[in-house]
Order: structure tokens, then sequence, then C-alpha cells
């Protein structure tokens, strides 16, 4: 009889095993398809940006910057070049990432007035991005092993099906734990929490506006607010364009003192 | 204001004929700024000049940024309108005006151009191009450090391994102090008569440098080299015996450098090297010029928070020939080490959404004896306007060496600046 209790109960802790691994599984899968749509969608990206940091009291000020993405392999790895327009004190300022899954960026960054190239040391993606409620991160993903995720349920936003993926922090973070709503048909995350070691909400990110972009689902206006200061930030993307044939030679020293102007126009 | 050189008037003229052909996409901006310091300490002003403000100027600069639809031809140019509220003096000032080229595996840039090399802050290994100290000593910021150079700029991209080539076809010295309302060292203020002789405009004296780079996986490796002239003067004697005027001369200068820059841990890495040949002196008698010297430079960035970045560097510099140096040295003359050291330091944190930016920066001598330090704090009060208070504070154990001559320039400066 113990035989008969013994192998029910193990045939069922297997099959919950099984379960949970399962369910980790196609969350760990979900996170992936997600950060693939989010950002790295194309061979190659760029967009005018426009960000507008408001602070509780009204005070808005403006980053206005060209964004021009390439992915240069399956491993994650990307650059990024970004141009500066706006405020007057940066413009033509250029900035060269060198994006790693696994391992911290590379980061380069131009002063025009000194002609000057200077690399940066990036030890913490998780930090602000030019001042805004965006860190690194945000504008251009972190590593899914960072994280341990779990699908949680599945609910609707805005009446789009999500799956609602909870994300614990296993290394450096900002935060603690992240609720993402990801849309089952596009994986763009519509909704993201973030909650700070004392399991309480202090960021809030959502998708305000996606459009189809070449066939491609783009978030073209995002916010993000910090609850517990009040400030936020509000991203419009314009000029979308995905596989533009972005040359790899522009992502050097030579562009980033000479960004080409028909790219950052 | 400095008169331009033939290539920057090639350029002006280009500049002209294009303009109107060029197809729109051009950028026009600028700044008004207002800069001033005040001396922080007291020190012995000329009779009859109060020598306390030492910079009262309001500046306007216009940037026209033009190119071609293709981006394959195009000019920029800055052009400072100076008043000089101290001298009431207005000047024009011509930071740079180039026209440029740029092709897949070459470009061309013609004209006045900045051009900064190396990896040192504040302290210059293979960077051999003009610098003005006058504006660093007297509160002005710190981009007004580097002055442009009139002269041809080639980039050559083939892949493997990119190259630059700078062609300066008339010498430029460094802007230095030379007289009120700046105090420094004068080893021979007793002959009031001085004299300045630069190089004379020949082929055979015309500027060169060259780098090459690449990246080795996510290392930066660079040589330099470079033939010229030092960019601070000599001084000689008419008569070492009775000397009734002083001459400021350029002797000739080669150097050869190499740069190694990436990650090591959690930050950046810098190393630097150069033999500074001084060509007119190798054997190292002559005391008026510099000794052939090799500097070295080490330095490590890294972010210990969020918006915060601190740096160390090291640097030395080697007499070659000391014992000469110190067998022919005039009699009352400061003996120099045969290395001199020095360390810096830099700091700054961001803070409100990286609109106030804290800033400390030291670099001191442990050979000299000597400190420089510029604590700085810079408000953006909107997207158009920045305000910075900061200070320039030099000490020394001497007045003799680099930073101990400049003491009584310490300074609090002020500026103001609205971008457009």
């Amino acid at each position: 009889m113990l035989k008969w209790i013994c192998a029910v109960v193990a045939v069922v802790a297997g099959a919950a095993i099984a379960y949970a691994d399962d369910a980790k599984l196609d969350a760990n899968a979900v996170v992936r398809r997600s950060q693939d749509a989010f950002y790295s969608a194309g061979s190659d990206m760029k967009a005018r940006v426009s960000m507008t940091l408001m602070a509780p009291g009204g005070q808005k000020r403006v980053r206005e910057l060209t964004m021009l993405r390439r992915n240069e392999g399956k491993d994650g790895h990307q650059k990024y070049f970004i141009y500066f327009h706006q405020p007057a004190d940066v413009r033509g300022m250029t900035f060269l990432i060198d994006k790693f899954a696994d391992k911290d960026d590379d980061r380069w960054l131009f002063i025009p007035g000194v002609n000057l190239v200077k690399r940066i040391a990036a030890r913490d993606a998780s930090q602000s991005f030019v001042g805004s409620d965006f860190s690194y991160e945000h504008v251009s993903g972190r590593d899914v092993a960072a994280d341990t995720h779990r699908l949680v349920r599945e609910e609707q936003v805005n009446g789009k099906d999500c799956y609602v993926i909870e994300s614990l922090a296993r290394q450096d973070s900002e935060y603690k734990r992240k609720l993402a709503w990801i849309d089952k048909a596009s994986f763009i995350p519509l909704k993201e929490e973030y909650y700070d070691g004392k399991n309480e909400l202090f960021k809030v990110f959502t998708a305000d506006e996606v459009k189809d972009v070449g066939g491609i689902p783009t978030v073209v206006k995002r916010t993000m607010t910090n609850k517990k200061s009040g400030h936020s930030t509000v991203v419009v993307f314009a000029d979308v364009g995905y596989g533009l044939g972005i040359e790899s030679e522009l992502f050097s020293e030579r562009y980033l003192k000479d960004p080409p102007k028909k790219w950052v126009q | 204001m400095r008169s331009p050189h033939a290539a920057t008037r090639l350029a002006v003229l280009f500049i002209a004929c294009s303009a109107a052909r060029v197809q729109a996409d051009n950028d026009f901006h600028g700044f008004v700024q207002g800069n001033y310091a005040v001396r922080a300490v007291d020190a012995e002003c000329p009779v009859g000049f109060d020598c306390s403000v030492m910079r009262a100027e309001e500046r306007l600069q216009l940037k026209l940024d033009l190119a071609s639809s293709d981006g394959r031809v195009g000019a920029f140019g800055r052009v400072d309108f100076v008043y000089d509220t101290l001298r009431r003096e207005a000047a024009t000032d011509i930071r740079e005006l180039s026209t440029n080229v740029d092709l897949r595996w070459i470009s061309l840039r013609v004209g006045r151009q900045v051009v900064t090399w190396g990896l040192g802050d504040l302290v210059f290994v293979n960077d051999v191009f003009p610098k003005d100290f006058v504006s660093f000593l007297t509160g002005a910021p710190l981009e007004y450090l580097k002055l442009g150079s009139d002269g041809i700029r080639v980039g050559l991209y083939p892949g493997f391994v990119n190259a630059e080539v700078v062609l300066i076809p008339v010498f430029q010295p460094d802007r230095v102090p030379s007289g009120s309302p700046l105090f420094y060292f004068d080893p021979m203020a007793s002959v009031a008569s001085r004299a300045v002789e630069l190089p004379p405009v020949h082929y055979r004296n015309m500027q060169a440098a060259a780098r090459i780079y690449r990246s080795v996986g996510r290392y930066e490796l660079a040589l330099y080299v470079s033939r010229g002239f030092y960019g601070t003067p000599a001084g000689r004697p008419d008569d070492p015996a009775a000397p009734t005027q002083l001459i400021f001369f350029y002797p000739r200068l080669m150097t050869y450098g190499a740069s190694l820059q990436g990650p090591v841990l959690d930050g950046v890495l810098s190393l630097e090297g150069a033999y500074y040949d001084s060509v007119n002196d190798r054997s190292g008698v002559n005391p008026a010029i510099e000794n052939s010297q090799a500097r070295g430079l080490a330095a490590y960035q890294l972010q210990p928070w969020e918006d915060a970045s601190l740096s160390v560097q090291y640097y030395v510099e080697a007499m070659m020939k000391h014992a000469a140096y110190v067998n022919t040295l005039p009699p009352g003359f400061p003996e120099r080490d045969e290395f001199r050291h020095l360390v810096s330091v830099r700091f700054r944190q961001m803070m409100l959404h990286q609109t106030l930016q804290l800033g400390l920066f030291a670099l001191g001598s442990p050979s000299d004896e000597d400190l420089y330090v510029n604590p700085s704090i810079r408000y953006q009060v909107a997207d158009e306007l920045w305000a910075e208070v900061g200070g320039n504070i030099f000490w020394g154990q001497r007045r003799s060496t680099f930073f101990g001559q400049f003491e009584d320039n310490s300074h609090v400066y002020g500026t103001i600046r609205y971008g457009f």
C-alpha cells in the first residue's frame, strides 16, 4: 500500500515539476520574443526620438535625438548611434553604444567643442538615460537571463490579450520585481510595473500608441512615470524605418566626429 | 583676432561660392554667453591698475553647418563676436571655419579646425596642437583651451586600420601668459626688452602629424608621430653675460607615441606614452631649450554609482639628459627634477535628472609640490540656458613650478550661456 502511495506521490510531484518547468519555459520564451519584438525588430532601425521630461511642478525639458540601431548577430550584440539635436547645449554631440547581451556596454561620447571622442565607463545599464525616467536598459533591452520569469496570469490591456509575466531580478537592477503585460499577438509590452526592494510600486511604463511600420508593430509613443517622485518622461518616435541598410562603418570614431547627414537630419 | 591664413581664406571663398548651391538641411545655431572671473587671492597689481577682475566678456557665437544633400561636401564655421568689458574692446574670433569632402575611404577637411588627440585629462602627451593657456588661466569654459589649427586634415579609412594626417603650413604657437593681468614665473624678469622669433613660413617648417588607429577586440590602439615645434617658447638672452633683450623662440620637436584604451574590470583603462625628441638640443647642453623627454600616462575611469563618474590619472615625464641640463643651468635658475610626476582625480556627480552637475578636478605634482584644483557647479536652468560657477585654484611650494607660478592667478569664475 505504502508503495502505491509513494508511486502516486512521485507521479503527481513529477507532473507538478514538469508543469512548473513548462510554465517557466513559456515565460522565458515570451520574454525573449518580447525583447526581440521591442528592441531588435528588423536588421536595423532609425527613428527621430523626442523625449519630454516632466517635473511634478510642470516644468518640461525636451531632448531630441536621432537613434540608429544595427543588429550585429543573433547573440544580442547591437550597436546604437545617437545624435543629439536638442537641447542647444548638447547639439552635435554623438553617442555610440556597443551593446552586448552578457557583458557591460562599450560607450563613446563625442564632444564637438573640443573635437574629442571620449570613452565612457559604463557599469550600470539601469541608470538613467540622459536624465529621463528611462534607463539604458529601457532603450536597448536587458539580458533575458538577468531575471527569473514566471507567467502569472493572462488578462486584457486596452482590449488586447496579454501574458502577464513576473520577472524577479537575479542581477543588479533598479527593480526587484517587474510585472509586464505582453501583447499575445505582437509581443510588445503594453504596460510594465516596477517594484523596489520594499515591493513598492515605483515606476510604470505604458505603450501609449503602437503603429504598424512596414509590417513591424512599433511603439511610437510611450511613457515612464516615477510613482514616487511624480516625474515622468514621454517618448515619441517619428520617421521610424527598418531594414534601411545602415552601414556597419557608421558605428565608428570617424562618423562620431562627422555624423553623416543622410542619417542624422 | 588672428588673421586667417591661406587655407582658411580658401575655405571662406569655397563656402561663399557653394552656399547658394548647397541644398537645404543647413544648420544655423549658436549661443550668447557672459563669462566673468575675479581673482580670489590678494595679488600685487601693477601700480594704477586694478587687476582683481580677470575676465569680463560677453560673447555671441554663430555656428553654421552646411552640407550637400548626399553629405559628401560640407562646410562648418564657428565664429565668436566678443566684447571685452575690461579693455572695452570688440573682437571677432574665428574658432573654426573649414570645408570638407567625405568619400567612403577618404575624407578631407581644409581650413581652421580643432584637432584633439590622446587620452590625457588636461595632460597632453600626443596632443601637439595649439592651446590657449590664457583662456584657461582666466576662467573661460574648458573648450576654449583648444585653439583651431589652420591646415588640412586627411582621413584614410581602408578598414583594417584607419589614419589621420594633419598638415599645418604655418606654425601656430600656444597662447601663453605674457603680462597683466596674469602672474607667471619669469626667471629673467630684470630683462625688460622682449622679442619673439616665429619659425619662418617655409615648407620645411610645415607642421605634420599622423595618427594610425584600429580596434583590437574591445581595445583601441593608436600610434602617433609629429614633426613641428614646441608650442611654448624658449627664452634666449641676446648676450648671456650681459643680457639686454630676451628672445623667445620655438625649438624644433619631433614626437613618437602610442596609446591603448579599453575595458578593465568595471572601468576603462587608458595608457599613453610618447618620446619628445628635442631636435635642437639632443645633447641637453642648451639650458634654454627643453630636454628630450619620455612621457607616460595611465588613467582609470569608472562609475561608482548612478550619474557619477570618477577618474584617476598618473602622468610622468622624464628628462633624457638631466645631467647635461644641470651642468649647463645658469646660476640662480631653479633646477628641475629629472622626473616630474603628476596625479589627478576627477569626480562628477549629476543630480536632478542630470540638470545639476557637481564637479571636482584636482591635478597635482608630488615631485614639484604644486596643485591645481577646479571645483564647479553647473545648473541647466532651462533647455536653452545654463549657468556655472567654479574656481581655478593654483598653489605651489615654489613659484618656479608649473602650477606654483600661477598661484596669484587663482580665481572664481562664472559663466552663463543661452543657446539657440
